[in-house]
């Protein structure tokens, strides 16, 4: 149960984004993944579910290689992972409602559960996702480009949130979402971890939200991975990028919430 | 060399798309519905107003230049007719299908591969192309064809309106005189134009849609070339296929 880079390189013609990258995540835990802009970190997230594929190396999801599998296999690796993506990437046509349940009406998920869910459960499922990205109920029946991007993103978080994954791969899940928000999800990111022992790969640009609730911390630059530390251990590198990173933090944030993981956060 | 790699693209997508006439799931009624009445049912006002006034143009240029040079004007229901039949009444609904449907279908492909949307369907175990080329595909042949008819349809009765009214041509006489010079072939012809471009508009726009790369910028830029592309594909294709009638049939 768990996701593996084996010395993944990738480039985009002559653009190298990704050299050599290897690392691991175990069932249950949560890897941030920190870098700056443009530097490989969404095309790291498409490599686990197979929309991009590595030049070399492999990634192996559950000990399979994802660039190996064919259709169905490979249907059946998504079918374990839900992702967020950086964009909110609802579907346009649909309402927010047929958004979130649309995961829940595949032959996939039908095939995965045993049987087809009723309109009463996935009324119920719906809500209940809705309600743990602090959406109201009422937005169900408009169409996206009624929502602000704020809303937008938490509605996209629900949709990924629905069938319930194993897997959780986050692009930026809180970039762009007041503060109250982002901690509400950044605690449910943590309660989906050690309530379910889902595992979860979170990109960020959020140094303080790593050092909350991540178990790992990965910072990539320049298509390498320039330090792979715990959470306790990262304050104590010497890397200048991540010192620069943790500068910015430590300026924010008052030093008693760094020490003590305080989840269940209080709100500003 | 872009463009040799963009059009094997477009050759592989025609293909993919194809091989989904066999898959049960593509046939998906509501969106195929959708995609008609949004390729096809909406642009029949342009069409037909730009098809009249092409007639009625076409008619008085062909009759001067009748009347001037050989001082007889018989001639004109045959003339016209063959006309409309092979070329105007055909390629003008084509080209308006271009840039009106077209255009919008890279644009809203295009903006859902750049916002991830084409994305996040193979996440959710949908087949882009059944998903989204498909239905349009079908749309396209059913209004290419449709279409066509009527546009042929609308620029014969204004092009016989000319010649009634401006050239005391009774109207059956004016009927009976086209009839002298379009064939069974021309109605094939003309079907088989309405159905090869129908069909071609959307698989060009997907794939430039699906190529886009960037934000808004790249959207416009794909929309820009797949009109482009799908204007000249279309001119050629026009030309290889009045040619194979004219001589093969
Ligand atoms: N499909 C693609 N085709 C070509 N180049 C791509 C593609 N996807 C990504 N790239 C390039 O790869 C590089 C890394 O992109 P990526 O989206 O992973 O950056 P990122 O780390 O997620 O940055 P950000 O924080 O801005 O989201 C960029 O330079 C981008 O231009
Ligand atoms: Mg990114």
């Amino acid at each position: 149960m768990s996701i593996r880079f084996e010395q993944v390189s990738k480039s985009f013609g002559t653009k190298h984004v990704l050299k050599q990258v290897s690392f691991k995540v175990e069932r249950g835990e949560i890897l941030f993944i920190l870098g700056r802009s443009g530097m490989g970190k969404s095309v790291t997230l498409k490599h686990i579910i197979g929309l991009l594929k590595p030049d070399s190396g492999g990634v192996f999801i559950d000990g399979q290689n994802v660039s190996q599998l064919d259709d169905i296999q490979l249907a059946k690796v998504r079918q374990k992972c839900g992702m967020v993506f950086q964009h909110p990437a609802l579907l346009d046509s649909l309402t927010v409602f047929e958004n979130i349940a649309f995961g829940l009406r595949t032959a996939q998920y039908i095939q995965l559960i045993g049987h087809p869910l009723s309109e009463d459960d996935i009324r119920r499922r719906v809500c209940e996702k809705l309600a743990d990205v602090n959406l109201k109920t009422e937005i169900l029946d408009c169409l996206p480009s009624d929502l602000s991007y704020g809303m937008q993103k938490r509605v996209s978080l629900a949709r990924t949130l629905a069938p319930e994954p194993e897997y959780l791969l986050f692009d930026e899940p809180t970039t762009g979402l007041d503060p109250i928000t982002t901690n509400a999800i950044n605690d449910l990111i943590h309660d989906l971890s050690r309530k379910l022992q889902v595992t979860s790969l979170v990109v960020s640009h959020d140094m303080a939200c790593a050092l909350k609730i991540a178990d790992r911390v990965l910072v990539l630059d320049q298509g390498k991975i320039l330090a792979h530390a715990d959470r306790s251990t990262l304050k104590l590198s010497e890397e200048p990028l991540i010192q620069d990173f943790l500068a910015e933090t430590l300026a924010l944030i008052p030093p008693a919430e760094l020490d003590v993981a305080s989840i269940g956060a209080t709100a500003p | 060399m872009t463009e040799v790699r963009m059009w094997l693209s477009i050759v592989r997508l025609f293909f993919q798309t194809i091989f989904n006439f066999f898959q049960p799931s593509a046939w998906r009624r509501a969106e195929i519905i959708h995609a008609i009445v949004q390729s096809g049912i909406k642009s029949i006002p342009i069409v037909c107003l730009s098809t009249a006034f092409a007639g009625v143009v076409v008619t008085q240029q062909i009759a001067w230049h009748m009347d001037l040079s050989l001082h007889d004007v018989s001639m004109i229901p045959g003339f016209t007719g063959q006309f409309i039949f092979r070329e105007l009444g055909i390629a003008i609904p084509a080209l308006l299908l271009v840039s009106k449907v077209g255009a919008s279908i890279t644009a809203e492909v295009g903006t859902m591969k750049v916002t991830e949307q084409i994305d996040a369907l193979k996440l959710l175990r949908i087949d882009p192309i059944e998903y989204l080329v498909f239905p349009r595909f079908i749309a396209g042949i059913v209004s290419g064809a449709c279409l066509t008819l009527l546009a042929v349809a609308v620029t014969l009765s204004c092009s016989a309106l000319v010649g009634i009214l401006g050239y005391n041509f009774g109207a059956l006489e004016f009927l009976n005189g086209m009839k002298h010079f379009i064939g069974v072939a021309d109605v094939v012809c003309a079907l088989v134009k309405g159905v090869t471009f129908g069909s071609l508009i959307p698989i060009v726009s997907c794939a430039y849609g699906f190529h886009c790369k960037g934000g808004a910028q790249g959207v416009g830029t794909a929309t820009t070339q797949a009109v482009v592309s799908a204007t000249v594909a279309i001119i050629i294709l026009d030309f290889l296929i009045t040619y194979f009638f004219t001589w093969f049939l």
